[in-house]
């Protein structure tokens, strides 16, 4: 038995019956046994440090920053107190434009309890409000920097600077693959330097995958007969052999001839991951595929949940573009629509097929945005939100954390954090250590300098844990 | 002297007594020094040291499981040391001590003990108290103090003078660099008791020779002048011809760029850096002359405070310091002044990776942990950075930083050319903005109309109105483009002296806004540097270039001499080729390392008469075949026992896969982001500067044929076309990436199966190859030299032969034979036999 069936014991027969298309299950077993006699590779499946209460993680990205009061951090005081300026002082996020007279601007939408836990959500997100019990909403995350690259860059690596290894990268470093016919983390959208892998080896880098029937680049050669090329294919390795042999041994030449195989393989498997036509209609709508607004972000989420099932560890969606200085009114209620339904049926889905209990959902942006109004030149009749650093609201369903469960508050208006202050270095050992790992032993040496995630700082919320 | 002693206990235990209600200072001026001394020391042993006990030395003391923050509090010697963020404790000075300040919880970043756990106000004041009567403490630590840890670090081996050494049986009058280089090799090797496999032959000493030197294939006529030349210095003419040919610039250029984080964007909205261009082409053009080293080192780091004979040099110098205004900079941080000391930083980092191997920028928040490396060496480097200008004064766009670009002087001829074109382009600007201000009325009436129509009747004015507001923005992008595109006087990108030079302060944790004390400007202690005599109002950047190349210092000649080595050999005698410091590897030849430092040092600093003496060698020549007893005992082969196997790097697998379908272009130099193309350059707005887009980047035919060092590089993801770079282990170009990886992904073996580009390499090296020869025997020979650098061996031979015939079917059509070849050299070139060279 494979590592790949013990970590995935619930969605066999899924695996089995969307990841692997026409091959029947006798080939699996043969492929399976395979990966694990090949267990000596850098993507070998390895064990944590301890149990892991989460074995996969889907970090739903919200690019461009969402605004907290108009989401999910409730200010009944900002509706009492719009158009006024802010009594008191508000911290400075630095260089801006559009923010002198500072006034204050009520949230976009009503915020009602909902479920049994009475979470308050807006009502820009009528399918997410039915999720609030499985959910566990941090209204205490701030972060280190007040642009868009650098802040982006640490909820992803870490760090604000370039050239560190992004979260999956660590994941697929510290565990492995589960299917080595497929990579360990893949990214759907967004930058390469979002799931790059810094100085770890690169093959621990984020494979950019896409909701199409070539899900991988340069997985298939439409204009070939699969015949011919696999005759190329086994010209090359034929001649692969043949350097091999003139040299005697050499892992690298070795290496290349394991990997062409493996990408031989991946072209039929991979491709089987972004075929959504043995999917149900029932699915489809769930995830709002089809319709206009939700089609995008619903498709990503499903092939997220694909590629779950499939023994992928990491998938990370970079979903939608929330940045609005200008005509907040109009724009972030278009934003909310495309991603409430997706992911409240990416939520749904996990749950009825047993998978959210291993599964860590997270979902956030890289800030929030002022509750003051921001005038953008190019619209001045038209307010938005400018950046915040000092606070923003995330969530996380899954991964043996406290369902329906609040942690931490900002102050009266949304601009800061008074209680259960997360940083994002503490969001990272929280979510290392329910993946079984104290964040300060996943260390790589480079440049002498025992690097890891959480820099030198990070501090486990157990808090938030169940 | 006693009474000036006094003065200070006097002064503070006045106002103490006066706050205490005593009169009669006389009185207490001697008893009043005494009791202070026995009170700290009651106070210290009733309140402080179990204060500490209790609440510290869980996580500051030797028996702590983790020592927080490097600092101690369990001797004297540990708190007045301090840790990562300087001394804990200043006697006698309760506002100075961090510790007192960490106690107080003031900062929020700075709250000990940590989670809420704050001491008792009234111990609080007991430290206060303490610390304000000089803060006696009697305990002795075991920690060595910073002093002695400091000399011991300086013993490391890559701060020693460079040795001059001879290996046994050599003579250093009579013999060769080469010989002497292989009797180093041999010595270890003996020693071992291994011994060499033999040498290459021919054809794989050519293909190796060409690809190191020049990047490129060798072509089979190349091949077969080589083969068939007898002279016995056949190879040094190869080298020669090498040496002299442009891609040898072009070759090594690339691996300069690798170190300098080239690239044609700055920041992840890809703005274009559009002069970048310009110091890529001076390196190539430093190296096809041959520049000297240590010339080459000071233009790029302080080209603007040399003297030039003339306009060329100057205008020469000023576009080498590219290397130091061209990085990964977070233009849009919104903390300006955190983003001048992220530039200052990295800037600090590339120069000690770069030349001396050190990870200089660990020190910035506190002492190295590993290596001889203080917070006062690294501040003493980032003043000389911090009196530096990278950026602008201006800002682009919002908040967005803009980087430097200084004035070129133009000869006659250009200057001509610019103001002849200067008339007509202005008129095209007027005409635009005519056109821009009609359309703006047509909007503002049109938007009158839409005001004044009736209810439910208003469809066709608001069709007009966004007919009107279309074309508005349209010609917007217009006018902006006219703007960004306008005749003006040629620039480049380079720093230049800051407004005010002088020394910098320590930035407490790295926080440029938390200053510590200033640290005078200087270089990295543990080399011994002298006192740098920076001239008033200058940087000092001239003073460090100077030391840099100065022979005062080994690192620099070390570092570059095995960066050399690193990349003709395929490993660096020291392995770790950025690092040479602790947590580094060691050099496998440490005397044949010096031997080659001095040599290049002391040979002008010339790379082309460097890399000669480095390729006659013997080790150089070797065969790259296996040896069962050496393999098991050098599986790594770091005694240099055969010669690397290496795969092509991303650009030589790209270049010569354009060189063997005959497709290569041999232009060179010159504009990399083509932004004038339409659509490679959005217009930006109010808010936005222009931006390249990455994905849609539009690139000539003309272009796309050239060597791929003349392609756009782009900070985040390479543009379509060039995404052969990012698959094949291409640096970030936010590192200093000395060593380039090679690895076996599966992304790089479907890009070898499925990718259009190597698809059409494969169709146009067929048809070469079916157009230069007549049967397929000759065919394949053909082909094998081209591809491979050699004939084909019998088993290839029987296994293209057999797949030929199994593809081509009975008497094939030319249609048929054509597609067969081309799958036959897709075959090759995504195999090993193409893409490693042995």
């Amino acid at each position: 038995m494979s590592a790949s069936l013990h970590s995935l014991p619930l969605s066999r027969r899924a695996f089995l019956k969307y990841s692997w298309g026409g091959l029947g299950a006798v080939v699996l077993g043969a492929m399976l046994h395979e990966q694990a006699l090949r267990a000596a590779g850098p993507l070998a499946a390895r064990a944590p440090h301890f149990a892991a209460k989460a074995k996969r993680v889907v970090f739903l990205f919200l690019n461009g920053a969402p605004s907290q009061v108009d989401l999910w951090d409730p200010k009944p005081e900002l509706f009492a107190r719009h158009g006024q300026r802010p009594p008191g002082k508000v911290p400075d996020n630095g260089v801006s434009f559009g923010m002198e007279d500072m006034r204050l601007m009520r949230p976009l939408a009503e915020f009602q309890p909902h479920g049994q836990s009475g979470i308050e959500f807006s009502g820009l997100l009528p399918h997410l409000s039915q999720h609030v019990d499985d959910l566990c909403v941090l209204r205490g995350l701030y972060t280190d920097s007040a642009a868009h690259e650098p802040a982006t860059l640490q909820m992803h690596t870490g760090s604000v600077f370039h050239g560190r290894p992004s979260f999956g990268s660590w994941m697929s470093y510290g565990l492995g693959t589960v299917n080595e016919n497929l990579p360990a983390f893949v990214a759907l959208g967004g930058s390469a330097r979002n799931c790059s892998s810094g100085f770890l080896p690169p093959i621990h880098q984020g494979t950019p995958i896409v909701a199409t029937k070539t899900p991988i680049k340069y997985l298939n050669d439409a204009a070939e007969t699969p015949a011919l090329k696999r005759a190329q294919f086994e010209l090359t390795q034929r001649l692969n052999q043949a350097t091999l042999a003139q040299v005697g041994t050499d892992p690298q030449l070795e290496g290349m001839i394991e990997t062409m195989e493996l990408a031989f393989r991946m072209q039929t498997e991979a491709g089987g991951l972004g075929d959504f036509s043995n999917e149900s209609k029932a699915t489809l709508d769930l995830y709002g595929i089809g319709d206009k607004d939700t089609d995008e972000t619903g498709k990503k989420c499903l092939l997220a949940r694909r590629c779950l099932e499939a023994g992928i560890r990491f998938v990370v969606i970079n979903q939608g573009s929330w940045d609005h200085h200008g005509d907040i009114a109009t724009k972030h209620p278009e934003s909310a629509r495309q991603l409430d339904k997706p992911a409240a049926g990416l939520l749904a889905d996990l749950k009825q097929r047993g998978l959210l209990e291993d599964t860590l959902v997270l979902c956030a942006g890289e800030f929030g945005r002022t509750p003051a109004a921001q005038i953008d030149p190019r619209m001045v009749a038209k307010p938005g939100r400018d950046h915040n650093r000092f606070a923003f609201t995330g969530w996380i369903a899954g991964g043996g954390f406290k369902r329906g469960f609040v942690y931490g508050s900002t102050d009266d208006l949304g601009f800061t954090v008074v209680d259960g202050k997360v940083h994002i270095h503490d969001l990272h050992a929280t979510l290392l250590y329910q993946l079984g790992f104290d964040h300060e032993k996943l260390t790589y040496r480079h440049a002498g300098r025992d690097y890891r995630l959480t820099d030198v700082a990070g501090k486990v919320v157990k808090g938030i844990l169940a | 002297m006693p009474d000036r002693m006094l003065l200070y206990p006097h002064r503070q235990f006045l106002r103490r007594a006066f706050v205490a209600g005593l009169g009669c200072c006389a009185f207490y001026l001697r008893l009043g020094a005494e009791s202070e001394s026995a009170r700290g020391q009651a106070l210290f042993k009733d309140s402080i040291e179990p204060l500490l006990r209790k609440n510290c030395y869980e996580c500051h003391s030797h028996d702590a499981k983790k020592i927080k923050g490097g600092l101690v509090l369990d001797s004297r010697n540990g708190w007045a040391e301090g840790g990562d963020t300087g001394p804990a404790i200043v006697p006698g000075k309760p506002e100075e001590s961090l510790l007192l300040e960490a106690l107080s919880y003031k900062d929020p970043d700075l709250q000990m003990p940590p989670d809420d756990k704050k001491l008792a106000d009234s111990d609080i004041e007991k430290f206060r108290e303490w610390i304000a009567l000089g803060a006696p403490d009697s305990r002795t630590g075991a920690r060595p103090n910073a002093a002695v840890r400091f000399e011991e670090g300086r013993k490391f081996w890559a701060y020693q003078p460079l040795q001059h050494a001879v290996p046994k049986g050599v003579s250093s009058t009579t013999a060769s660099v080469g010989a002497t280089i292989d009797a180093f090799v041999q010595e270890k090797l003996a020693a071992a008791g291994l011994s060499a496999v033999g040498a290459a032959d021919r054809h794989t000493l050519l293909r190796r020779v060409t690809f190191d030197l020049t990047g490129l294939p060798p072509t089979p006529e190349e091949i077969a002048a080589f083969v068939a030349d007898a002279r016995p210095d056949a190879f040094e003419r190869v080298v020669d011809r090498l040496l002299d040919s442009p891609a040898y610039g072009e070759q090594w250029a690339r691996h300069w760029l690798d170190l300098a984080c080239y690239a044609d964007t700055i920041d992840s909205a890809q703005m274009p850096m559009r002069e970048a261009w310009r110091y890529r082409d001076y390196v190539v053009a430093a190296l096809n002359q041959d520049k000297p080293l240590d010339r080459f080192i000071t233009e790029q780091l302080a080209g603007d405070l040399l003297p030039a004979a003339n306009d060329a040099q100057r205008r020469e110098q000023l576009i080498a310091l590219g290397f130091l205004a061209i990085g990964p900079w977070s233009l849009a941080e919104q903390d300006k002044e955190q983003l001048r000391m992220d530039i200052v930083d990295h800037q600090v980092m590339r120069v000690g990776r770069v030349f001396l191997g050190m990870t200089l920028d660990c020190a910035r928040c506190h002492d190295h942990k590993f290596d001889p490396i203080t917070l006062k060496d690294y501040y003493g480097l980032a003043g000389i950075f911090d009196s530096t200008r990278t950026l602008a004064d201006e800002l682009w766009r919002s908040n967005l930083s803009k980087p430097l670009e200084v004035p070129l002087p133009e000869t006659a001829e250009e200057k001509a050319r610019r103001e002849a074109a200067a008339g007509p382009y202005a008129r095209e600007e007027a005409e635009a903005a005519k056109e821009l201000t009609r359309l703006q009325a047509d909007y503002d009436a049109a938007e009158k109309e839409l005001a004044r129509c009736e209810e439910g009747k208003c469809e066709d004015h608001q069709a007009a109105l966004a007919q009107a507001k279309k074309a508005l923005d349209e010609q917007d992008k217009v006018v902006r483009l006219l703007e960004y595109h306008r005749p003006a006087p040629l620039v480049t990108s380079a720093v230049g002296e800051g407004p005010k030079p002088a020394d910098g302060r320590i930035n407490i944790r790295g926080n440029a806004n938390n200053l510590g004390a200033v640290v005078p400007r200087g270089f990295v202690a543990v080399l011994n540097p002298p006192v740098p005599q920076i001239p008033a109002g200058q940087s000092g950047r001239l003073e460090l270039a100077r030391w840099l190349t100065s022979r005062d210092q080994p690192l620099t000649a070390r570092v570059l001499a095995n960066r050399v080595w690193h990349h003709l050999l395929g490993a660096g005698l020291v392995r770790s080729v950025d690092y040479f410091g602790e947590r580094g590897d060691r050099p496998t030849h440490p005397e044949l390392l010096d031997y080659l430092a001095l040599r290049l040092r002391d040979q002008g600093w010339s790379l082309k008469r460097f890399i000669r003496e480095i390729v006659s060698s013997h080790t150089y020549q070797l065969a790259s075949t296996d040896n069962a007893v050496a393999a098991q005992r050098d599986p790594e082969n770091q005694l240099l026992w055969r010669a690397h196997r290496r795969r092509l790097d991303a650009e030589m697998l790209r270049d010569s896969l354009l060189a063997v379908s005959g497709t290569l272009s041999q232009e060179r130099g010159g504009e990399a982001l083509m932004l004038r193309v339409k659509g490679n350059l959005s217009a930006g707005d109010l808010v936005n500067p222009p931006t390249v887009p990455s994905g849609a980047l539009k690139l000539t035919p003309e272009q796309l044929a050239r060597r791929t060092l003349y392609l756009p590089i782009f900070r985040a993801d390479q543009p379509k076309n060039t995404d052969l770079l990012n698959l094949f282990d291409f640096p970030s170009p936010a590192e200093v990436a000395g060593a380039r990886r090679a690895t076996a992904v599966p992304t790089q073996s479907l890009y070898l199966l499925n990718a259009p580009f190597l698809k059409e390499q494969a169709k146009l090296l067929a048809a070469r190859v079916l157009g230069e020869a007549a049967d397929d025997t000759t065919r394949i020979e053909r082909l094998w030299l081209l591809a491979c650098g050699r004939p084909p061996t019998a088993g290839e031979r029987t296994a293209v032969q057999s797949a030929l015939d199994d593809w081509n079917g009975d008497a094939p059509t030319e249609a048929r034979r054509q597609e067969t070849w081309s799958r036959l050299c897709h075959a090759l070139l995504g195999s090993s036999a193409f893409l490693y060279r042995l």
